[in-house]
């Protein structure tokens, strides 16, 4: 996919500020802490106010859904991390989802998304999902004007598409305490955290995977997860075929992860407590286990470090992206 | 040194130019090209070789590697654990991508010429 780095973004943001604020005195900026030359924006998707705030609208509106039931909002939450707080999500119909909904924070630092990374794009990953209908738009006025507008057609799936993949790109959180004490504030992280932090870069092998500003290698990793099971999960591989990628997950960001229980793919731990507690007793045992993975010899005191540092993992996500939008 | 030595010499020598040549044509049509893995990077970016050379993966780290490629004429998939080494003979001319099926920012181009 044919990728821009994030002056588009820059702009049209400022953009949104002074549409929404009419001034410059408060420019949007990304929360402290992301990289913004690593935001991608495809090249046929440019982000404007005016797609932003369709697109908010589209992902709050249960109305275009197949039976009228669901939103994207209703499975990534944002008072939950963008997560669901269910082991299971539920899509129309009432059916089920078949893993555990995967957090929408920072997406836009990513271009494969999803648990196995089967879509290319956002867009690809909305696209994927069979629960909306976008003839039911064509039903509510304001929506096909909007989308006649800003496409010069009226509702089709690419459109919709589009303006749903503009907002979720909105979707990021920073300016978490770790971040503040990555700019100097050294009383932003408890001594508890710090010693957390030490232990994610070294002993605890956590920054191995979870790397970088947004804690993700975007990779795919076997850690064992699901595959005790009798007939397991293979993740990646049933996107790529591939031996090596049998039980193997796309690394997830840990920004926000103290708000998203319950975790992993198969929601299998409540809590970070019992997270950091399976890679200290170095995963479960498969195939294709990572050779990282092995047994840590963390104390619990350490344990608990660790699970400080995810905590002061959690950060800000620009209020006007989270709260609800008014609907048409 | 005797009067016929010198030929003689130059003989040998002549034999052992020859052998040495032979070797280098030999090596320069079908030589190994070794590129590491470690620290989840490939040692080169690019790599040029020539039909009927060989390429050596060598997996320096200590994780799971995997070398993989879909290019035309030179379809691999390969897997590698900590310490393992494959080698792919590259046989048709072309671009050949090669990249991880683990670490996704692991690339390598392949330039095969005729």
């Amino acid at each position: 996919m044919s990728l821009t780095r994030s002056v588009a973004l820059a702009l049209s943001i400022l953009a949104v500020v002074a549409a929404r604020a009419g001034a410059a005195k408060d420019p949007w900026r990304l929360p402290l802490g992301l990289d913004r030359q690593a935001a991608m924006i495809p090249d046929d998707n440019p982000m404007t106010a005016e797609k932003i705030a369709l697109g908010k609208q589209l992902f709050w509106d249960k109305r275009w859904s197949r039976d009228g039931t669901v939103a994207c909002v209703s499975c990534h939450l944002p008072e939950h991390g963008w997560s669901d707080p269910r082991h299971r999500s539920v899509h129309v119909g009432g059916q089920p989802t078949l893993r555990h909904s995967p957090t929408l924070v920072n997406r836009v630092f990513s271009d494969r998304q999803g648990w196995t990374g089967f879509a290319a794009s956002i867009e690809h990953f909305v696209r994927e999902d069979a629960s909306f209908v976008v003839g039911n738009l064509r039903a509510i006025p304001a929506y096909e004007e909007a989308l006649r507008r800003m496409f010069g057609t009226g509702p089709t799936q690419d459109t919709a598409i589009q303006a749903v993949a503009a907002y979720v790109r909105m979707i990021v959180s920073g300016n978490s305490p770790y971040d503040r004490f990555r700019a100097g504030n050294a009383d932003a992280l408890s001594a508890t955290a710090r010693r957390g932090l030490a232990l994610f870069e070294t002993k605890a092998r956590c920054a191995r995977c979870h790397a970088g500003f947004n804690f993700t290698d975007e990779s795919y990793h076997n850690i064992g997860v699901g595959m005790d099971k009798d007939n397991p999960d293979l993740g990646r591989f049933q996107v790529s075929k591939r031996e090596i990628n049998k039980g193997a997950f796309k690394t997830p960001t840990l920004r926000d992860v103290a708000r998203r229980a319950p975790y992993m793919h198969d929601a299998r731990f409540a809590t970070l407590r019992e997270v950091v507690a399976f890679y200290d007793r170095g995963g479960i045992p498969s195939a294709w286990l990572s050779p990282e993975m092995a047994p840590l010899g963390l104390t619990p005191d350490q344990q608990e470090d660790l699970v400080a540092f995810l905590e002061a993992l959690t950060g800000e996500v620009p209020p006007d992206v989270a709260t609800p939008p008014v609907l048409p | 040194m005797m009067p016929g030595g010198r030929s003689l010499d130059h003989a040998r020598w002549s034999a052992v130019a020859v052998a040495v040549s032979a070797t280098l044509v030999v090596a320069a049509h079908a030589a190994e090209i070794k590129v590491v893995q470690k620290d989840r990077a490939f040692s080169v970016k690019q790599v040029t070789v020539r039909v009927g050379d060989s390429v050596t993966f060598v997996n320096a780290d200590a994780v799971n590697h995997n070398v993989f490629s879909e290019a035309a004429g030179a379809q691999f998939d390969l897997v590698q654990p900590p310490g393992s080494t494959q080698t792919v003979k590259l046989i048709q001319p072309g671009r050949v991508e090669v990249q991880c099926a683990i670490h996704r920012a692991m690339r390598l181009e392949i330039l095969v010429t005729p």
